[in-house]
């Protein structure tokens, strides 16, 4: 298990330091409609950048994440153009623009600059229909709506084939198409679900979605980044770095959905709230696992206390209640403070107590700066600091795992165990 | 649409441009449709229209407290409509502990002992050849986390409950079954032997967020001197 000295400090560093979130050049083929798109533009708000990748293993975790960023941000783009919102569908657009570039920008040391515009141009290409797909069924066009999904079958197949080409033998045919075509199919039943009113299945969907993209984009990084790195994704640490990272950003992204939702008609809150609480039930069966019971009780009655205060800040903007926002936000200075002692004494103190509750801060600043600037219909705005909220999601997965599997590994059992009497040892020796 | 299979260098950017700019296009205009409501603001977008370009759900399954989204408010002389609610879950679903392993492919029906730590700092074994243990310090069965349940491969008579266990293939299954009455189903994924001396305690037990189950019992050849087997047999399996 790998350790980290000054976890807290780099943790806050991580969290306070410079603008710009991406390390990858603004895309020059736009969602240049808009300033989202470009992060070296990024404002100077203090937010949290996302660093370069130090690793081709760390490279690999952030190529998982963007894939399922991308989940995130199509699912909210094809919603949005069912409600037929074309600002902040275009907004959605430009950040799934911006994610793209992100992911070219990853890749580009294995595939070459050819290699990742052919990459982007599949990419985006999809995303186009996925979107006409989308403008389908908000119009009644079934005409539109079926050219679109015959283009997105095309697409499987073409882009699955790029895959396969690009990993050079490590990804198989078969696969690839599976991969490509799940991830499509979810898309396309939750916009489907969405536009007849059942946000449940909708909820569903973009839950599995989210997962599979996830899962997808680990698929890809074995296949396209070096070898060894597959290799390197089997480590603990990794690997629950991995998993947390898909947790929390999920996290992220439903509680953004929420808030969005509740400041405006709230209907897709409902369903929205119940994809939230199973991301909360799986994080506190994560804890049960990890640390016991109490503990997993202690931290889902936090995580539930901030959620709810994150909502009771969307609700006082909605109602312009500026005692209620006031109320909210101080509440949530108590969450931090708390939730940061929880966490600190239950990984023995390997993150800082202080350090922690300064990250929460920062985090529910960027959560309510995202909600402040979506209900003043600021999309750009909107997205650009949900685009990075999501991205410190990672920062902070990282620390926690490296915490938490520190705080585990301690009692973990060692060696194998003794379970055998040799009295069939000359069977048992032979096989 | 094109094969993506090959470079276009500026093809494809113009292309990718091409795509998005008719994206964005169609979002304002190309269907024909008006541009919507559905804005956010203090209550006005419950006012949101249908219209051709609006979904036929907009305004369904509205949360609790969502009754602004009748269309009726004009925002003058009018109190602010109630925003949404929603309150955060505060359950979860706990798993209960294990009580009895059945692998149907090799006879096993086995009843579990709860084993803890061995002075050593290895799982300690069952106390009965013929019954394996479910480490409980550790992860119940279904949790997500790898739990493990250890077996004898053989008595110093005879064969013991995990005699079989190198037996199971991938897609094997295997059942457990727990304290509330449930059971869970796992499928075999993989099986690897091991040498003691270079136990890999990190990639069997260190925590993952997935439903891991590992079956372990001895393997390999068997060391009169130390009356133990030098090896382990590892038995992965996950839900499905």
């Amino acid at each position: 298990m790998r350790t980290t000295t000054g976890i807290g400090t780099l943790l806050l560093a991580c969290l306070l330091t410079a603008c710009s979130s991406d390390s990858e050049p603004p895309p020059d083929a736009a969602p240049s409609a808009s300033p989202s798109a470009s992060p070296s533009a990024a404002p100077d708000d203090g937010f949290a950048p996302l660093q370069p990748p130090a690793t081709p293993a760390e490279a690999a975790l952030r190529l998982e994440a963007l894939v399922g960023q991308h989940s995130i941000l199509a699912a909210d783009m094809m919603r949005a153009r069912i409600r037929a919102d074309s600002d902040l569908a275009q907004s959605a657009n430009a950040a799934l623009g911006r994610n793209t570039k992100a992911m070219g920008g990853l890749l580009t040391p294995v595939l070459g600059q050819e290699g990742v515009a052919a990459f982007e141009e599949a990419w985006a290409e999809h995303i186009a229909e996925l979107f006409e797909y989308a403008r389908g069924l908000s119009t009644g066009d079934d005409a539109l709506r079926d050219h679109a999904h015959e283009e997105l079958v095309e697409y499987e197949a073409d882009l699955a084939q790029f895959f396969v080409e690009a990993s050079k033998g490590r990804l198989d045919s078969e696969a690839a198409l599976e991969g490509v075509a799940e991830h499509v199919d979810h898309l396309v039943e939750g916009a489907d679900a969405y536009a007849a009113g059942d946000r449940s299945t909708s909820a569903d969907r973009y839950r599995e979605s989210y997962a599979h993209s996830f899962a997808l984009g680990e698929a890809l990084a074995r296949a396209l980044l070096p070898a060894a790195v597959g290799h390197q994704l089997d480590a603990p640490d990794l690997r629950l770095r991995a998993e947390l990272t898909e947790l929390l950003g999920e996290n992220v992204a439903l509680v953004v959905g929420a808030m969005r939702s509740a400041v405006t008609d709230g209907a897709d809150l409902p369903s929205l709230g119940t994809a939230l609480d199973g991301n909360t039930q799986d994080l506190t069966a994560a804890m049960d696992a990890l640390f016991g019971r109490a503990a997993a009780q202690q931290f889902q009655e936090h995580w539930a206390d901030h959620i709810d205060e994150l909502l009771a800040y969307t609700r006082a903007t909605a109602e312009d209640d500026a005692d209620g926002q006031a109320a909210a936000r101080q509440s949530l200075a108590s969450f931090e403070q708390a939730f940061a002692g929880f966490l600190d004494e239950t990984t023995e103190h390997r993150l800082g107590r202080e350090a922690l509750q300064e990250a929460f801060t920062v985090h529910d600043r960027m959560l309510l700066a995202q909600l402040d600037a979506y209900a003043a219909k600021d999309y750009t705005q909107a997205h650009d600091i949900g685009y990075r909220t999501y991205d410190s999601s990672f920062t902070v997965s990282g620390r926690l795992a490296t915490a938490i599997g520190s705080t585990v590994a301690k009692r973990l059992p060692t060696g194998g165990s003794q379970t055998g009497g040799g009295g069939t040892a000359g069977m048992v020796g032979s096989r | 649409m094109a094969a993506a299979g090959v470079p276009r260098g500026d093809v494809a950017g113009a292309v990718r441009g091409a795509c998005i700019a008719a994206l964005v296009l169609a979002g304002v205009g190309a269907s024909g449709a008006p541009v919507a409501a559905g804005l956010p603001g203090s209550g006005t977008a419950a006012t949101t229209s249908g219209g051709p370009g609006a979904s036929p759900a907009a305004g369904a399954g509205a949360a609790a407290g969502a009754s602004a989204a009748d269309g009726t408010g004009d925002g003058v002389g009018a109190a602010p409509a109630p925003a949404p609610t929603f309150r955060s879950v505060r359950t979860y679903r706990s798993v209960a502990v294990p009580v009895r392993l059945r692998i149907p492919e090799i006879g096993v029906s086995t009843r579990l002992q709860h084993l803890g730590l061995a002075a050593d700092g290895s799982i300690a074994a069952p106390t009965r050849w013929e019954v394996a243990g479910w480490y409980e310090e550790g992860p119940r069965p279904g949790q997500p986390a790898p739990a493990v349940i250890n077996g004898h491969v053989d008595s110093k008579a005879g064969p013991a409950v995990f005699y079989r266990l190198r037996e199971l293939k991938r897609g094997s299954r295997v059942y457990v079954d727990r304290a509330d009455g449930s059971t869970i189903r796992f499928r075999v994924t993989g099986s690897r032997q091991v040498a003691k001396s270079a136990f890999p305690a990190d990639l069997v037990y260190s925590p993952t967020l997935r439903p891991i189950l590992r079956l372990v019992t001895c393997g390999g050849t068997f060391d009169a001197a130390s009356g133990h087997y030098r090896d382990n047999v590892v038995v992965s399996a996950e839900p499905g």
